[in-house]
């Protein structure tokens, strides 16, 4: 029963988000907005990972490409602020979409994640962490924070990038790993506040597990992954539900409780007609049998 | 109060610039010009706070909102509303967000008193996932049954607008265009003590307002700016126009997330947000002369001095209390008459 629900889902959700793009080929977070970069990748991923609407999915990649700014980094049209969250998703849809390639336009878009880094600051009593590690920020002039470091980790992991990539993936990783809660798992930033511990998500966590998938063995991400297998339903809401389904199963774990579960949600919420959230539960529920997690690092 | 400006006479208080979270502020008030147009702000002569009882959730607020609303005045005939609450974080049976039954008392009040449309929005800094907080706060059910339209401020198409003052030296902010838009906002906050402002209440609630795709989270760019003169400049581009206050359960200790719940048992109304936030400082017993950002919208935004405001409703006495601070706050506390 629960799969032929899916598979009804799966069907009216591609329709539905095939039938919103923008003229300009990229999607909006609610339909008759502007196209923004965020619900762009998402709806790629999950078009091309459910087969067909090849044509959408290359009209996605056009918009992506008209993005792109001098420096090499993508700027939303009406928007004035670089979000380094979105480009690294940017990229990291790039390759899943388009495979390997040395196109200028992926080179320009490397080079400019390399070159942006979160400010450092001084170590804080406020905050036990340390401020002086750099991954990346969400736009210029901030703090690192683990969504965006997570998704650059992610896409530049996921594009091959080695040589001097390394040094700041490498940062990348420790700043992730000084973060990490307690219980293990992430919160948005830090992992305590005036002497209180903050609580990790599941968004956050999915996602920072999915940067580091290639570091099993490492302490934080076994305690870390730990967290998200006592927790994955513990978040009703599709965001929740979708990243921590994709992140079980990119580290081989049952994910069906989840996926059962987001299917419930639409019914309950209908994704808010949120095209980023449709997408994300799309990407999820109608994965090709058989075929690799489009998120895992092969 | 004098008209004299403090940031033109280079006032300046010693825990003002000691903070570091005020230290923009403290540089704009060094400054020999402020930081925004002087003819563009003027003091009321008085402002009306409006405290009004509400012991529990569950009673008519609908109809202690439409009270409120005659008893100051306000009219909004023909004008689209959107009220933004403050959903933060979920945490079962803690007092972190504004009460949906507060939502949903003012969304049909504004209805009752004639408003052409009613939006509810919100754009959380901190939890980015409003499917989550609309769902596990209750709020989406309401909506729902309300023919409620919700606004994800932090998904919304946006606008540059110059800001009408500029205390964080930015002179422009990207701005939801529902926000825009609307013919009033109006600020739905919950009484909270907040670690870093002090308090956070009508002013500091309209955070939410500003686009988390554009700026990041926790919006994050207005923090490295400086909380509070993030605060100023928001409020003064934005230009709410009434605060109704969820004083109901207010959270005290380590807020706006950390704290505990302590019922104090009113909504407050008012349409000069400095005067209401001040009122509820004095309600719990937080000087509202040491929450930075009161202090310097109380020289030029509205009227934080307790002589220029005067009480609707019941009397402040009546729900005068000492809300628990942490220690960093313990120094603010306001000095009352033995």
């Amino acid at each position: 029963m629960q799969a032929v629900v899916a598979g009804d889902l799966v069907a009216d959700l591609r329709r539905s988000i095939a039938q919103v793009t923008s003229a300009d080929g990229g999607w909006s977070y609610y339909p008759g907005r502007e196209s923004r970069i965020e619900p762009t990748c998402w709806a790629m991923l999950a078009l091309s990972a459910t087969g067909g609407e090849a044509i959408r999915v290359e009209q996605g990649l056009s918009y992506l490409h008209g993005r792109q700014r001098a420096a090499g980094r993508l700027l939303e049209d009406s928007v004035g602020t670089v979000n380094y969250g979105w480009n690294g998703l940017a990229l990291l849809t790039d390759v899943v979409v388009s495979g390997p390639s040395s196109s200028p336009w992926r080179s320009r878009l490397v080079d400019a994640l390399l070159a942006a880094k979160g400010v450092a600051l001084p170590n804080s009593p406020a905050l036990r962490q340390d401020n002086q590690l750099q991954a990346w920020s969400w736009i210029d002039g901030t703090f690192s924070w683990v969504e965006p470091t997570a998704l650059c980790v992610l896409a530049l992991k996921k594009a091959g990038m080695s040589g001097p990539a390394a040094a700041r993936l490498e940062e990348a990783e420790l700043m992730l790993f000084d973060r990490v809660c307690d219980a293990g798992g992430w919160n948005y930033g830090n992992a305590e506040v005036l002497t209180q511990d903050l609580r990790p998500y599941v968004p956050t966590t999915a996602l920072a597990l999915l940067a580091l998938q290639d570091r099993r063995d490492h302490p934080v991400v076994r305690r870390s992954l730990d967290w998200l297998v006592a927790h994955a339903t513990a978040e009703h809401a599709s965001m929740a539900l979708s990243l921590a389904a994709q992140c079980l199963q990119v580290f081989g774990l049952p994910a069906d409780a989840p996926r059962a579960l987001l299917v419930e949600q639409q019914a309950r919420t209908g994704f808010l007609g949120n095209v980023h959230l449709m997408s994300m539960a799309l990407l999820t529920l109608g994965a090709v049998n058989g075929a690799p997690p489009p998120l895992a690092l092969s | 109060m004098s008209r004299h400006h403090p940031l033109q006479a280079g006032i300046s208080r010693r825990t003002f610039l000691t903070l570091p979270l005020a230290a923009s502020v403290a540089t704009a008030c060094r400054r020999s010009e402020p930081p925004f147009v002087e003819s563009e702000f003027v003091l009321p002569e008085r402002s009306a706070v409006g405290l009004f009882p509400a012991a529990r959730y569950d009673l008519d607020l609908a109809d202690v909102v439409f009270r409120g609303l005659g008893e100051l005045g306000v009219d909004v005939r023909g004008r689209s509303v959107l009220l933004k609450p403050n959903l933060v974080e979920y945490e079962e049976g803690q007092a972190i967000n504004t009460h949906p039954m507060v939502v949903v008392g003012a969304a049909e009040a504004m209805r009752r008193a004639g408003a052409s449309r009613v939006l509810v929005g919100e754009g959380p800094g901190h939890r980015r996932d409003i499917e989550y907080l609309l769902g596990s706060t209750g709020l989406f059910d309401h909506l729902r049954e309300l023919r409620l339209e919700f606004v994800d401020l932090n998904h919304d198409d946006v606008t540059e607008v110059a800001t009408r003052s500029w205390f964080t030296g930015m002179r422009t902010l990207m701005l939801p265009r529902a926000v825009l838009a609307a013919d009033v906002v109006v600020s739905l906050p919950k009484l909270k003590t907040h670690h870093w402002a002090g308090l956070t209440c009508s002013m500091k609630n309209l955070f939410g307002v500003v686009p988390g795709a554009v700026y990041g989270w926790p919006k994050n760019i207005l923090h490295m700016k400086g909380i509070e003169a993030s605060i100023l400049d928001i409020v003064t581009t934005v230009r709410p126009a009434l605060t109704i206050v969820d004083g109901i359960i207010g959270m005290e200790g380590d807020g706006p997330i950390m704290g505990h719940g302590r019922p104090v048992g009113f909504l407050a109304m008012g349409t000069d947000l400095p005067a209401v936030d001040a009122t509820c400082a004095r309600v719990i017993g937080l000087d509202p002369a040491q929450v930075n950002y009161l202090w310097a919208a109380g020289h030029f935004l509205g009227n934080t001095d307790e002589g220029r405001i005067e009480q609707r409703g019941e009397p402040l006495s009546r729900y005068r209390t000492s809300f628990d601070l942490i220690e960093s706050w313990q120094g603010k506390r306001l000095r009352r008459s033995p």
